[in-house]
């Protein structure tokens, strides 16, 4: 059995608004109880609309946001009891790379100086630090010649390289990838999943891929988790998402994708062309399915009870009560 | 006049510069046939916006600059038009619908205030006769709860009813010709295809012509008719999405559809093109697509191609269209 590199138990991120005098209002749940687990060497994806709480789940995950309550385990450790100091020494082994690679790099710093931060940190100076600078640049297909440069000198496809560089200076073995080429060309896009899929071959590196497209998520992740207003609704091996989907929100993903056969055939009853009042917030306890309001097979119990995530097959688990029926 | 093959708008030979030396658009032609949705992809810079504001007489001059060509519209040629007569037409017979919803809408005013806006000012209508209208254009793009949505302002609606709300506004004065400029780039997946399907139904009940304008070949396919791909200010290719989509003859076009993943392929690597699209201001002499392409040759990078009819509806510019090389 292959060992897990990172484990989620129970993961809730609430954010409160400040009322005026302390915390009165209630809090949005942005993450509400998901619980999840990524081998080594393989790609996750994670996959939802705006607004369901991907990136939410990228930040807690690396606690850039501090959890509410829950867990975080990398190799078996958990990180959210680990003191500050501690904690910065994992830090270096868990990286993320943003969307935009125009907001991640320091306009004003020259691209060998954003690289070279990181190990900086650890205490790596001089040639040495050079040489590794040299030696990432080199990997994702920047030369090195370039590395004195600015970012507003390199194209959008090159800049998302200089930050894949940058995540992997610290020679991590986890990488979170938060819709990486979503800004980027159709064929720029090509080339930045094609250093992705190399990378990950050569460096031996864990990913979790996180984006609103299915097409791509399926294209290159093992595992797939389907999030939808702060939950995992169906997970599984991207052959059982794609080919074997049980959530009716999954298979609306699947067949919103354009130009996608509507081969799960379910197309009319579930793309209305009328307008769907959504409020897309997750505000206070509720006791019914999230997808409720959406669901085009919702019946009486979906109303009064919470579906939980259940197992129907080999790492294969749904969050429906259909699996009941 | 309506017949399938006369074009509702025919552009020839158009040619935008940008102060100083920019050339945004170098000689697109472009018809789109009466009652078609027809597809422009191309990647970001490639011209496909510029074209559209072109087109819709809302560009900048200076800082753009028309040095040649002609837009002939419903028989009438819209370059030569004064600016009043231009926005007399302009909501009335041709509409375009931007990508960003919040963007153009004003946050200030009422949704149902600005949809009556333009059916005061085009059709002369009154008060309470624009009010009907609107309610009745709500309903057709599928707004529920029309009532409520008049008197909301557009920050307490969501990003899909927001572009419903525009598209209303679009097709409020029933235009011939309607240009959707990346309309579903900012929706949500699932939205984006209630949003096409939308465009769709509306283009068969309104009897609307449509350019479609998108970055991603996969929502083209779903719903055009013809596709034209443009590349640095050109078209490169031009059929219908059968043969665009099965039977790619330009080296462009098919690297365009290798590079979108496929499920099926899972994990390989994709087939990408090298190289990023010219700047405007340093294209390539000859072919502007010889640096990246697989199968250039010593005249590509002389001699550009012109558009040439290739199959019948089929135009490509090409040297050597159609050849296959290893992998491409």
């Amino acid at each position: 059995m292959k060992s897990n590199l990172i484990e989620v138990k129970n993961l809730v991120k609430e954010f409160k608004p400040r009322g005026l005098i302390g915390n009165i209002k209630r809090g949005v749940k942005a993450i509400d109880n998901i619980s999840f687990s990524i081998e080594k060497n393989i790609v996750f994806g994670l996959v939802g609309e705006s607004g369901c709480g991907k990136t939410t789940v990228a930040r807690t995950l690396l606690l850039l946001e501090q959890p509410t309550s829950g867990e975080i385990l990398y190799r078996g450790v958990s990180l959210t009891r680990l003191p500050k100091k501690t904690l910065k020494d994992y830090r270096r082994n868990m990286q993320i790379v943003f969307q935009d690679p125009n907001s991640s790099l320091n306009p004003k710093l020259k691209i060998a100086t954003s690289l070279g931060e990181g190990l900086g940190n650890i205490g790596v100076s001089g040639t040495e630090r050079e040489e590794i600078i040299d030696k990432y640049l080199e990997l994702v297909g920047i030369s090195p010649k370039l590395k004195n440069r600015y970012p507003h000198e390199f194209s959008g496809g090159q800049k998302q390289r200089i930050v894949i560089a940058r995540a992997l200076t610290l020679n991590p073995d986890f990488l979170v990838l938060d819709e990486p080429v979503s800004n980027l060309d159709v064929s720029i896009q090509a080339q930045i999943i094609n250093l992705l899929i190399d990378l990950r071959e050569k460096l031996k590196l864990t990913y979790l891929f996180i984006s609103h497209d299915l097409n791509l998520v399926a294209y290159l992740s093992d595992q797939i988790a389907v999030m939808y207003k702060g939950k995992i609704v169906e997970t599984g091996s991207a052959e059982n998402i794609v080919n074997n989907p049980i959530h009716p929100y999954t298979i609306k993903l699947l067949d919103s994708i354009p130009g996608n056969p509507r081969k799960h055939g379910s197309s009319e009853k579930y793309l209305t062309t009328t307008a769907e009042t959504v409020d897309g917030k997750n505000i206070g306890p509720t006791l019914e399915c999230p997808y409720y309001n959406l669901c085009p097979i919702k019946g009486k119990i979906c109303r009064g009870k919470m579906p939980e995530l259940k197992k129907v097959g080999d790492k294969h688990a749904v969050a429906c009560f259909i699996i009941d029926r | 006049m309506k017949g399938r093959n006369n074009f509702i708008l025919k552009v020839k030979n158009l040619e935008v510069t940008f102060e100083p030396n920019l050339r945004a658009l170098r000689g697109i032609n472009l018809n789109v046939r009466w009652g078609e949705i027809h597809g422009l992809v191309g990647e970001s810079g490639s011209g496909k916006s510029v074209t559209s504001m072109t087109i819709m007489g809302l560009l900048q001059t200076p800082p753009a600059h028309i040095n040649s060509g002609e837009i002939i519209f419903n028989g009438s040629s819209l370059l030569s038009l004064t600016p009043e007569e231009m926005r007399l037409k302009r909501g009335k017979e041709l509409a375009i619908v931007f990508q960003e919803p919040s963007k153009y809408l004003n946050p200030s005013l009422k949704i149902g205030e600005q949809i009556g806006e333009t059916l005061r000012l085009h059709l002369n209508m009154r008060r309470e006769e624009s009010q009907k209208q609107t309610l009745k254009l709500l309903k057709l793009v599928g707004l529920p709860g029309e009532e409520r949505i008049l008197s909301s302002y557009p920050h307490e609606l969501s990003g899909g009813m927001k572009q419903r709300a525009l598209i209303a506004m679009a097709i409020s004065c029933n235009p011939l010709f309607l240009i959707a400029d990346e309309p579903t780039t900012a929706l949500d997946v699932t939205l984006q295809l209630q949003i096409l399907k939308l465009i769709g139904e509306l283009k068969n009940s309104l009897n609307m012509s449509v350019l479609f304008i998108s970055h991603d070949l996969a929502v083209i396919r779903e719903i055009a008719d013809t596709v034209s791909i443009i590349y640095a200010g050109k078209i490169v290719e031009c059929g219908n999405v059968e043969a665009i989509f099965n039977n790619p003859l330009h080296p462009y076009t098919r690297l365009l559809l290798l590079s979108i993943p496929d499920p099926s392929k899972r994990g390989k690597r994709l087939k990408s093109i090298p190289g990023k699209v010219p700047s405007a201001d340093s294209i390539p002499p000859g072919c502007a697509f010889h640096t990246r392409c697989p199968i250039a040759k010593g005249i590509c990078r002389e001699v550009e191609p012109r558009l040439k009819e290739v199959k019948q509806n089929h135009t490509v510019a090409c040297h050597f269209p159609g050849k296959i090389v290893e992998g491409v």
